[in-house]
């Protein structure tokens, strides 16, 4: 639609998701689907920037004869998330405040 | 497409990237289109992002990264730069004719720095040999007519050291111009960056 999701959003949306558990690829895309689709991104280079800053770690486990990457949140990526969420927290208020005000404290003119 | 073409047009698309970073981004579409299963396999096509975009934001990060991870250029490759614009100036496809008239702008202001410094030191190295000679003469004159040698000495001695100081102020000259020319083509260098 018309709002932006910006880079910072999507790393949050990712940290987010991985942090209440490991993931391998398709199950983290169904997570975070709704903050992809928004943002008209794709998964992979979101998930290959975190991981190349430590925000993340990928480990191997066999399955069914064939590999799955699993992705882990680090500390680090645990930092950062926290980071996003306060961010965001104070941003979406401050438009809030703004965008959703309804009264309008000057309705009358000062009588003169 | 089906996920067969989808895994092509992708490692065609990431030509360029390290070996070992075309392997991880396709490594994982596959996973992905394994786990997704067969029947999913329309809908996942649909549903990931085009080949090219994905290729694209990698190679953007890539690049970044790699910008960043360069350390920082040593302050006395000078020289090498003055070289690499020169020849970048040449190899740039801003129109031959623009690049050699730059070229020749440059090699001009190379050619008259260094003329001007090898005619100071042409002619300050003349007087101090004059100084020399003159020096020289008095020396021999002065057992036939003492003041007169003495003067010959004196003013031979003077050109001399004037010459010394000239040739002295000469190579400071010089260096300075060659720094001079180094930084300005530092600074077109980074201006075109």
């Amino acid at each position: 639609m018309g709002f932006q999701v910006g880079a910072a959003l999507l790393e949050g949306c990712v940290l987010a998701a991985l942090s209440r558990g490991d993931a391998y690829g398709y199950v983290l895309t169904q997570r975070v689907r709704q903050a992809m689709e928004l943002s008209e991104s794709t998964l992979y280079p979101v998930l290959r920037r975190l991981e190349r800053e430590g925000c993340l770690s990928s480990y191997d486990q066999s399955f069914q004869g064939r590999n799955r990457r699993y992705y882990r949140i680090t500390p680090k990526g645990l930092e950062r998330c926290q980071a996003i969420r306060q961010e965001w927290i104070q941003f979406s208020r401050q438009i809030d405040h703004v965008l959703l005000e309804e009264e309008s404290h000057e309705q009358r003119p000062i009588p003169g | 497409m089906n996920s067969a073409q989808y895994l092509d047009e992708l490692r065609r698309q990431l030509r360029g990237l390290p070996q070992e970073e075309i392997d991880r981004c396709v490594g994982y579409y596959e996973e992905y289109f394994a786990d997704a299963g067969p029947d999913q396999e329309p809908e996942a096509v649909e549903r990931l992002g085009a080949p090219a975009q994905i290729a694209a934001q990698l190679k953007a990060d890539w690049a970044v990264k790699s910008v960043e991870d360069q350390p920082k250029e040593k302050p006395g490759h000078g020289l090498k730069t003055l070289w690499t614009v020169l020849l970048a100036l040449l190899a740039a496809p801003i129109g031959l004719p623009l690049a050699a008239a730059a070229f020749c702008v440059i090699l001009a202001l190379v050619l008259v720095v260094l003329a001007v410094i090898i005619s100071l030191f042409a002619a300050f190295f003349a007087v101090a040999l004059a100084g020399v000679a003159v020096l020289v003469a008095g020396v021999v004159v002065a057992p036939v007519h003492g003041p007169t040698g003495l003067f010959c000495a004196g003013a031979g001695l003077v050109l001399a050291g004037l010459g010394g100081l000239g040739l002295m102020g000469s190579v400071a000259l010089s260096q300075a111009s060659v720094r001079g020319l180094i930084h300005m083509t530092d600074a077109m260098r980074r201006k075109r960056r």
